[in-house]
């Protein structure tokens, strides 16, 4: 496929500069187009594929949607690697050049203060997870409320025990929820210290995360590039410290800064 | 160390990209566009898909 057939512009991200050094993997056919000062990174595209019409019946395909996504997100963090930016959605699609450089130079200015907030920054998404089983075999050291009952019950006559053992297990279920609160606080605390801006994401359930671990903290961190070192140290230290019971933290970055872009209308 | 550990193409869901890339970022947009009754679909569509899965499992075992 060249130019001729792909009319549509595909826009990635902008930047500052054209990427000095190309990594081997950079696609072929992504052009950096001049506007106002600033590169808006795009490829030309088919109607067949990002038609209004033809986008919407393929990201119902799922595989489609995977290939699409990824190779997207793959291309802006090749430019990342050498240069800010300011990141698009997938499938964000110009008509024509002039549409596109209609739109640059409308917006030219706030790219340019959002550069001045994005340089030196980087986008980290931390997800936190908790074994529930592991959490409940050491749930004693966790709670007060637990050890005071396990005491009571050892004390008891066998009667009162047994109800202490039912009324054990009702405290579980709200201590795990103490727990999972104390241990994502515990966590952002720590590691939002090192941060400039934060936001929070969803929980997301265990079907949708494919774990059988729960998710109890999602938080995406805006950090100065000279605060990540100590970042990921700081992760490193909390994952072993809390790894005996059952605490898993899932680290990822730097990613594109979508979550902290002030751009709207 | 850190790049095997934190490479951000490694490990990295389905939804964890779609939740930047189609969620996030300039709400300033192109000519086309998905819009936000598309990306529920795409959700939907996982969902759906998800569940497929699952059903055939459930399948397999009975049968």
């Amino acid at each position: 496929m060249n130019a001729d057939q792909n009319k549509l512009i595909y826009l990635y991200c902008f930047t500052k500069k054209v990427p000095s050094i190309l990594n081997p993997e950079f696609q072929q056919d992504l052009v950096f187009m001049e506007i106002e000062g600033l590169y808006a990174a795009v490829k030309y595209v088919s109607e067949s594929e990002y038609s209004e019409e033809n986008i919407k019946k393929n990201i119902s395909d799922v595989e489609w949607l995977d290939a699409n996504v990824r190779e997207h997100l793959r291309s802006i963090t090749i430019i990342m690697q050498t240069e800010t930016v300011i990141p698009f959605n997938f499938g964000t699609i110009y008509k024509s050049e002039k549409s596109l450089r209609e739109f640059a130079s409308q917006y030219a200015y706030d790219f340019r203060e959002s550069f001045l907030y994005l340089e030196n920054r980087e986008e980290w998404s931390v997800k936190v997870f908790c074994d529930r089983k592991m959490i409940i075999e050491n749930i004693g050291t966790f709670s007060p409320n637990i050890s005071d009952i396990d005491q009571q019950i050892k004390s008891s006559s066998p009667g009162k025990a047994y109800i202490l053992g039912k009324k054990k297990k009702e405290i579980i279920e709200t201590e795990i929820k103490v727990v999972y609160n104390n241990l994502s606080k515990k966590i952002f605390t720590a590691l939002n210290e090192l941060c400039d801006e934060y936001r929070f994401n969803i929980i997301l359930s265990n079907e949708l995360t494919e774990k059988n671990e729960d998710m109890i903290l999602n938080v995406a961190f805006f950090i100065k590039k000279e605060n990540i070192d100590h970042f990921i140290q700081c992760s490193d230290q909390l994952m072993h410290e809390y790894s005996g019971v059952g605490m898993i933290m899932d680290i990822t970055g730097p990613w594109p800064p979508y979550t902290f872009l002030k751009i709207s209308h | 160390m850190q790049d095997d550990l934190y490479d951000i193409n490694k490990e990295i869901t389905i939804l964890d990209v779609l939740d930047r890339v189609l969620t996030k970022g300039v709400v300033i947009t192109g000519d086309i566009v998905i819009s936000v009754a598309d990306i529920d679909l795409v959700y939907l569509g996982l969902r759906l898909l998800l569940s497929s899965v699952e059903t055939m499992e459930k399948m397999k075992a009975v049968n």
